[in-house]
């Protein structure tokens, strides 16, 4: 008889207590966890990881088809744009100019302002059963990059689906130095190491000073050492290390930075009062004596690619 | 009577934590952004590793390859190429990519030092 006046409360708060109950559990205990992401689901931070390997993975086997679909992962609007906004992030922050470099090599390369690099020298593969194994599989999962230059491409499309949760944890042992990855065992091959890739000509190459003059008018920001670097054709070079020198410090930036502008353009902005010393390349002459021009101005230096 | 309430009160909780969890999972859940690389598929790991075997290949220094695998995925670093070898040859990755992953996973056991499961490399730049 009593419980007549304490209405249906009870109901009202068993469903709060249950509400919160439950959101404590999916948001906290227990929250959404991604898993077979793909890279554009990345933080800022991984994804300028991802472009940097990109970019250092191009420095080193000059794929360039390859580096544009690994690019293309990442989704961005303007890859080449975000790859030079990196470099130039990267140096800003004191990051390594080995980094910057490549990428931005490659924001040049994608840009069509630059050449592509070269591809480094073939492997040369000692013949075992692994490498006639390999040649007879067929194709059928394609992956999502392109394949390597030396194989044939299909159109297949990439399987939408991963390794099943029982294959991903079959990982073979560290201490066997031969995986078998399927039921059809194909041993790994033996191979001599690749060679070594020949570097970017343009890193040791000597470049010679072909102007140096003094703008004056609203052509260019006043204050600024303009660099400008071209090829022995006469195409400008990115990707160029240009060291820049002044009485108690120095600092280091590259061509290729701004390739909206050129990608053999750099830039430099000087503080009145110090004389600045300037030097293209790891063996170009020094360039004396640069300095706020009377006329409140910028120095134009333009430098070609030696003869070897 | 009271253990009829008593039903009803439990019925509630119960649906109301059905509500909590489905809002929680399904309706508002974490947005897809911002992850991190432990979260890619399979096949985007396995051309993570191709690419820090690819550098590594190149330039030969083999802690950074080991401070880049450490990002992607804290498991010991041979774990994760081995991983990635498999991945590759199920996807039937062109010979050179075999072998450059080879490579790299060649030169781990000999210098590189085990990293415990346990102990987080989370030494991300």
């Amino acid at each position: 008889m009593n419980d007549e006046p304490r209405g249906h409360w009870y109901l009202l708060t068993g469903l709060i207590i249950g509400i919160v109950a439950g959101l404590v559990l999916s948001l906290l205990v227990y929250p959404v966890r991604y898993a077979d992401s793909d890279p554009s689901a990345l933080s800022e931070e991984y994804r300028n990881e991802y472009r940097r390997l990109i970019a250092d993975a191009y420095s080193a086997n000059a794929n360039l088809a390859r580096a544009k679909q690994r690019l293309a992962l990442l989704k961005d609007s303007d890859p080449a744009g975000a790859l030079s906004a990196q470099a130039q992030r990267l140096l800003a922050s004191g990051g390594g100019p080995e980094d910057a470099r490549a990428l931005a090599l490659l924001a040049a390369v994608l840009s069509g302002a630059a050449p592509e690099i070269t591809p480094p020298a073939a492997i040369t593969l000692t013949p075992s059963a692994g490498t006639a194994a390999a040649a007879q599989q067929t194709p059928g999962a394609a992956r999502t990059v392109s394949p390597s230059p030396a194989s044939t491409s299909t159109a297949t499309p990439r399987p939408s689906a991963t390794l099943a949760p029982g294959e991903a944890v079959r990982t073979p042992t560290p201490e066997t130095p031969t995986l078998t990855p399927s039921a059809t065992t194909t041993p790994l091959p033996t191979f001599t190491p690749r060679p070594t890739a020949t570097p970017p000509q343009v890193a040791a190459a000597p470049f010679a000073l072909v102007r140096k003059s003094e703008v004056c008018d609203s052509s260019l920001p006043a204050g600024l050492i303009v660099v400008e670097v071209r090829s022995r054709a006469g195409a400008p070079l990115p990707g160029v290390r240009i060291q820049v020198a002044w009485d108690g410090g120095q600092d280091t930036f590259f061509t290729g930075l701004s390739p909206e502008i050129s990608p053999g353009y750099a830039d430099f902005r000087m503080t009145a009062g110090l004389s600045y010393t300037l030097r293209v390349g790891d063996a170009g002459a020094p360039v004396p004596g640069l300095s706020l021009p009377a006329c409140g101005g910028s120095w134009k230096i333009e430098f070609q690619e030696g003869p070897r | 009577m009271r253990a009829r309430r008593f039903f009803f009160f439990l019925l509630m909780i119960v649906f109301g934590a059905g509500l909590g969890v489905a809002y929680g999972w399904w309706f508002s859940p974490p947005p897809y952004a911002d992850l991190k690389p432990e979260t890619l598929s399979y096949d985007y790991k396995a051309d993570y590793v191709l690419m820090i075997a690819e550098i590594y290949r190149k330039d030969g220094n083999l802690a950074a390859a080991l401070g880049r695998l450490a990002l992607l995925e804290n498991l010991p670093a041979e774990q994760v190429v081995a991983q990635a070898l498999l991945t590759a040859s199920r996807l039937q990755y062109a010979q050179a990519d075999l072998e450059t992953l080879a490579f790299l996973a060649s030169a781990l056991p000999k210098a590189a030092p085990r990293v415990s499961p346990t102990a987080p490399a989370e030494n991300a730049p």
